[in-house]
């Protein structure tokens, strides 16, 4: 059993969880390594409660359910091989999707980061320009000129389909 | 947008209730005299750690504030009206100020007038931020990347035309390097004397897209939608040729044929399946002998010859033979069952289009539907 470290979230509510799982963002293993163990809350003052709860519960279910160690194959482009306890924790509202990748990025938390940006990725296939700015709140910023000229530009990629 | 300077007094005001208005669901400042400096300060620091720009949350927080910043927009014409508030250009300098700003508010602090420009640039700012949780393009630029490696070729090209900011991620370099060598298992030096962006050479790599020339043939029917060709003849010794109907002049272009009918007793210059140039243009010889580049069925290649050099494996009925024109280095390699046989020629001139020749009644070959473009890994 490993020792406890407390996490403060934005809102200064504190969680207390097992090192090894809090190590599991190289963030917050980093901090553990520069200020030694310590009973003061590491302060995690971009993180919300909310979404520092869902994070800490995905570390702990990943740390007691350790994936094959998948070899680092950059066959990431697979999106389909999101693992099911992976894909109904990304089932949730865009926001909290969105702080849910911001959460990761920030406590570097690969994994997490890559099945967040993976679900996102996912939301984007197979869309059009217009669909795509719909569904992530996308300013248009061209004019219809330049509109025509990229559906021009584009026209190459049409024929290469899609993979 | 109004520049604050400019104001007399009273219009400053106004200005500022105009925007404390906009943003009382956001920040809760707005009895504060901000003719008083002091009442300021504490929205300056509060206001400090939530400096965002595109890539780096700043870490530098005071979080007591922070977390009252959890600020609820509840639909998106309000993100929007929000959203055309803030004039883009001048946002870009009003970060860039602010991003540099620990020192420069410090010595701003006693006067008033500057101090309340920068206020107004921060709430201006922690707009920008909260849009930020609901749009896409407020997430750091990093992310964005992150999020388009996973994407396929075409929904890249999509969400990249969808907005000028992601068409600049999604026009990455690094980006189309790792599509490339993923894709075609390019090398990871770019041919550089060709192209200058990967994506360019990406966009280089093609599957050919042309048919069977109902025009430029021999005795030949052509069935199965341009795709099949068969000798028409019924007797032995007369050469037919066709060619397929797009030109090559550019880039790097891959197709396969398939050997659909060859009897086994039939080989060498029996059947040759390659590359024909422009000027090729009597039909009823075989390809080899008019500057055609061929791929013999024993295994033999020939240009301008009768007579084949010893070159790969042979192939047969059922085979399928992929033809890869690299226009660029002016090269012609061929693929037996999808292994690569090396290159065959050099020096090939453009344009030139896909060919074969047949010598005997009921010899057929077919273009592959979507071949699959081989990977140049197993090239080098």
């Amino acid at each position: 059993m490993s020792s406890i470290v407390k996490l403060e979230s934005s809102d200064e509510k504190v969680f207390e969880i097992e090192k090894d799982i809090a190590c599991m963002s190289v963030t917050i293993k980093n901090m553990i390594e520069d200020i030694g163990e310590s009973d003061t809350p590491i302060p995690l003052p971009n993180v919300t409660s909310t979404i520092l709860e869902k994070v800490l519960d995905y570390c702990k279910h990943h740390h007691q359910h350790p994936s094959p160690q998948a070899d680092d194959k950059k066959d990431e482009k697979r999106l389909d091989d999101i693992p099911p306890y992976d894909r109904d924790f990304c089932k949730v509202d865009q926001p909290t999707l969105f702080e849910l990748i911001l959460a990761a990025n920030y406590l570097d938390i690969k994994p997490l980061l890559d099945v967040t940006c993976k679900t996102v990725a996912n939301m984007i296939r197979g869309k059009t320009p217009e669909e795509i700015r719909k569904i992530f709140n996308i300013k248009n910023d061209f004019t219809p000129e330049e509109e025509e000229q990229i559906r021009k530009e584009n026209e190459w990629c049409e024929d290469k389909g899609g993979n | 947008m109004v520049s604050v300077e400019n104001l007399e007094e009273d219009n400053r005001n106004t200005e500022t209730k105009e925007i404390i208005e906009k943003d009382q669901k956001m920040c809760d400042i707005s009895n504060i005299d901000y003719n008083n400096s002091n009442n300021i300060l504490p929205i300056f620091n509060s206001l400090k750690p939530k400096l965002i720009f595109n890539n780096k949350i700043n870490d530098n927080n005071n979080s007591d504030i922070y977390k009252e910043d959890e600020i609820t927009i509840i639909n998106k014409n309000d993100i929007f009206d929000r959203y055309d508030f803030i004039d883009e250009n001048e946002m870009e300098d009003q970060i860039s100020n602010c991003n540099n700003s620990n020192s420069f508010l410090e010595k701003s602090l006693p006067e008033s007038e500057k101090l309340l420009k920068k206020e107004q640039k921060l709430q201006k700012q922690q707009q920008h931020q909260s849009i930020q949780q609901y749009s896409m393009l407020y997430l750091p630029q990093e992310i964005i990347f992150h999020i388009f490696q996973f994407l396929d070729v075409h929904s890249l090209v999509q969400i990249s035309s969808s907005n000028s900011l992601l068409q600049l991620i999604g026009n990455d370099n690094e980006l189309w390097k790792k599509m490339s060598i993923e894709r075609y298992g390019c090398s990871p030096v770019v041919p550089k004397p060709y192209f200058p962006l990967w994506k360019t050479y990406f966009k280089s790599f093609q599957i050919y897209k042309g048919i069977w020339d109902s025009n430029k043939k021999g005795k030949i029917f052509i069935t199965n939608n341009y795709k099949t060709i068969t000798h028409a003849g019924d007797y032995l010794g007369s050469y037919q040729s066709a060619r397929g109907s797009e030109p090559i002049v550019s880039g790097i272009v891959y197709w396969e044929f398939y050997i659909n009918t060859l009897s086994s007793n039939q080989t060498g210059f029996h059947l040759v399946v390659g590359v024909v140039p422009e000027s090729f243009v009597i039909w009823q010889t075989y390809l080899t002998s008019n500057g055609g580049w061929g791929y013999l069925a024993d295994g033999r290649k020939a240009n301008n010859s009768g007579n084949g050099v010893t070159y790969a494996q042979s192939f047969c009925q059922g085979s399928t033979i992929g033809v890869l024109v690299d226009m660029n280095q002016k090269t012609i390699s061929y693929f037996h069952n999808g292994v690569y046989q090396g290159v065959a020629f050099n020096n090939i001139d453009g344009p030139v289009y896909p060919g074969v020749s047949l010598l005997t009644g009921g010899q057929s070959v077919s273009f592959v539907e979507n071949p699959k473009f081989p990977k140049l890994s197993q090239i080098s």
